[in-house]
């Protein structure tokens, strides 16, 4: 508790009474609550026990984000992305041909000129 | 304190290890958990709602149910979103509420009186005594300045915790706990005097 707010020197003798003389839980209680958690479902993979903090906040992403299979597909992404980027230009133009057939296209061929519209109507 | 509280106790010994991993413990079979667990929340659950409802054998029911919601959710539990005994604390403020809401609906004759015949009151113990008083004038509180006053004073939460229980704000518990204590030292005021306070 913080002693910000403004204690009642009175009241709080009521509630030192009342933290003092709290119940406690019957001999009969405990048992049914114990027979409850005998009978309650336990996982059946042992869950992984850790103390929280980084760990646990980043295992959390992780299976948030989906787990190994995610991982692995972000993973070959990422490096085919790598490979993209360092690779000669050239040789990018071969691996894209081998998607086109094998004939030559520039950025320019995809693009509409004004001929082109012009031609059409 | 009896030898069978004293007992109660006992059990948590270890207090080294937090309930989140004796939570996680006890979800891999291990029944030791599960005791040390009661031993460590039942009492808070039940005196919460003990001092709600006005009503020990309610109280004992609601803490049964919430540590029973806590068992069955123990192997699903997401390590590091709440602590444990905040999860607890608030099922077991929504089991309390219901009940609330029952008896309002149901018979509003059946809540007990406030406080009954006060003739033995100067023959038991001064904090017995006092603690009889604000449990009386705790009833005649509104229901959710009475949670929040509970939580703040005799269960010791911050008021962060409160309003994470109570799913409020922070602003608002400050605002119950106020007018909650402004309206026991009224209900007590004429009490103080009759229970020794001024002895003190």
């Amino acid at each position: 508790m913080t002693d910000m707010e403004q204690k009642d020197p009175e009241l709080e003798a009521f509630f030192e009474a009342g933290r003092a003389e709290a119940p406690v839980p019957s001999d009969d209680l405990i048992a049914r609550i114990l027979a409850d958690a005998e009978a309650a479902p336990v996982s059946a993979a042992p869950t992984v026990s850790s103390s929280g903090g980084v760990f646990g906040a980043l295992s959390s992403i992780w299976a948030e984000m989906g787990g190994w299979k995610t991982t692995i597909g972000l993973g070959f992404a990422g490096l085919v992305g790598v490979y993209i980027g360092y690779s000669d230009p050239t040789v990018t133009d071969t691996t894209a041909s081998l998607f086109v057939g094998g004939y030559s296209y520039d950025v320019s061929d995809l693009a509409l000129t004004a001929s082109d519209l012009w031609a059409e109507g | 304190m009896t030898g069978q509280e004293t007992k109660h106790v006992a059990f948590d010994a270890d207090t080294e290890t937090s309930d989140e991993a004796l939570l996680l413990n006890f979800a891999n079979g291990d029944a030791t958990a599960a005791r040390l667990l009661t031993a460590r929340l039942a009492p808070r659950a039940l005196g919460y709602a003990a001092r709600v409802l006005g009503d020990r054998a309610e109280a004992e029911d609601v803490t049964q149910e919430a540590m029973l919601r806590l068992w069955k959710i123990a192997p699903e539990w997401r390590q590091g979103e709440a602590k444990v005994s905040t999860w607890l604390y608030r099922v077991t403020a929504n089991l309390c509420t219901d009940r609330l809401r029952k008896r309002r609906t149901v018979d509003l004759d059946a809540v007990p009186e406030p406080l009954d015949d006060t003739a033995s009151v100067e023959e038991q113990m001064q904090s017995a005594a006092r603690n009889l008083a604000l449990e009386a004038a705790l009833k005649t509180l509104p229901e959710r300045q009475r949670q929040a006053v509970v939580l703040r004073h005799l269960e010791g939460l911050s008021n962060p915790e409160i309003a994470d229980v109570l799913n409020i704000t922070v602003e608002a518990v400050e605002s119950l706990t106020a007018r909650g204590k402004r309206a026991l030292a009224a209900a007590l005021a004429g009490r103080r005097d009759e229970l020794g306070y001024t002895d003190d």
